[in-house]
């Protein structure tokens, strides 16, 4: 069994990290018909007002160059991107 | 503190907390070394030996840590190590895990003063063991259900009077519909439990205690800090993360025996810090709800003026006896 595929302790918990500098990957998913009960209660994050310390939600676009062939060459055509959420929580 | 030993701070390079406990070890001139993970592997190198008589040292732009001077570690929520882009998904994961051995593994054996240790940190994130932990240390736990199954829920709210907080276990943070949302403590009615949707993960359901305020208190070694929160609306009454610019902020003493059951919770999960949530009734009951181990406090350190900071940076300069 590889380490990180045990669903109750995975190895990378031991070392928790957060998504890299608190982005959030910003997802175009639509709500499905198997929704959990809970995600019924979910609402847009409010920023945290907190003075100095203030963390407001910032949304960044990230351009990431993915169209390669194996040996590493461009293939042309757009470039992928990738748009972040920055915030936090509690 | 001996003369080459330094304390080393694992956060993000913008994190207040760290920022702070820096501000307060700098103020009594104590050597602070900072790492972000995310620098890992592009801007900080690893040249770790363990088993040796030496455990390595990191080397990043802004110098070289000798790993075996660490006097202590200041961990505060670091972030994903930063991979190239280049790399493909399954590179990518077989390099984000190797990452997660090497770097992980050599700093988690630094025998060392943690605040807090990563293993501990991930022990102490499952809501349920926080409960029954805060029960054996006799703190007041609510009445708690964690099931996928509706009748269940809709029993143990017939039990309550009717009406019970659901509450996420994890963050309970989604991005869909391109918005980040987040699932707050709502207080439902049994009425509105629907079986199929409660039957497709673990859902929390617990009993609401009408509280006067919200308590966060952070506890630092054994000093407890205590924060009550009140609430100018009624959402954020039942969850006060759901609306900051509600809420404010009084200094409250925390009673002798919640103090103990707090040493004692953090001695059985191996902590140094935690951040508390309470609910308080009139009579002056504290009600534990959740403990984090990583929690933030730089904000309710400058509402309230409380030297968490400094209280911090005592214990990761005082001598380890352990």
């Amino acid at each position: 069994m590889f380490p990180d595929s045990d669903p109750l302790a995975p190895l990378s918990s031991r070392f928790p990290l957060s998504p890299a500098a608190g982005h959030i990957p910003i997802s175009d998913a639509q709500p499905s018909a198997a929704r959990p009960f809970g995600l019924q209660f979910a609402v847009d994050v409010q920023p945290r007002t907190c003075g100095k310390h203030e963390k407001k939600e910032t949304r960044t676009t990230k351009t990431k160059e993915t169209r390669t062939t194996s040996d590493g060459k461009e293939q042309g055509g757009e470039p992928d991107t990738e748009e972040y959420v920055e915030i936090s929580y509690e | 503190m001996s003369g080459n030993a330094c304390i080393l701070l694992i956060a993000e390079r913008d994190d207040a907390e760290a920022g702070l406990v820096a501000e307060s070890l700098g103020a009594h001139g104590i050597e602070v070394c900072w790492i972000d993970t995310a620098d890992f592997p592009g801007h900080l190198d690893l040249i770790a030996t363990p088993g040796a008589k030496y455990p390595g040292w990191l080397r990043s732009p802004d110098g070289e840590i000798n790993l075996a001077q660490v006097r202590s570690v200041y961990r505060r929520s670091p972030s994903m190590f930063g991979m190239d882009d280049g790399m493909s998904a399954p590179e990518r994961r077989f390099a984000l895990m190797e990452a997660v051995q090497g770097m992980g593994g050599a700093l988690a054996s630094l025998r060392c003063r943690w605040m807090n240790h990563p293993a501990r940190v991930a022990d102490a994130s499952y809501k349920p063991l926080q409960l029954c932990v805060a029960d054996q240390c006799g703190l007041r736990v609510p009445r708690t259900l964690v099931t996928n199954v509706g009748q269940a829920a809709r029993e143990f709210a017939a039990e309550l009077g009717g009406s019970v907080i659901y509450k996420p276990m994890s963050p309970g943070v989604l991005a869909e519909q391109r918005r980040i949302r987040v699932v707050n403590a709502t207080l439902i009615t049994s009425e509105c439990i629907d079986d199929a949707a409660v039957g497709r993960t673990a859902h929390t359901f617990q009993q609401w205690i009408d509280k006067e305020y919200d308590a966060r208190v952070t506890a630092v070694g054994g000093n407890c800090f205590g924060v009550a929160i009140y609430a100018a609306t009624e959402t954020a009454r039942i969850d006060w993360r759901s609306d900051y610019d509600a809420l404010s902020y009084v200094v409250v003493d925390v009673p002798a025996e919640v103090q103990d059951g707090i040493n004692d919770y953090l001695a059985r999960c191996g902590l140094l810090f935690a951040a508390l949530d309470f609910a308080v009734e009139t009579d002056g009951a504290w009600w534990f709800l959740e403990a984090n181990a990583n929690g933030l406090w730089a904000w309710l350190q400058e509402r309230t003026g409380l030297p968490i900071s400094d209280a911090i940076a005592a214990l990761l300069v005082e001598e380890d006896t352990r």
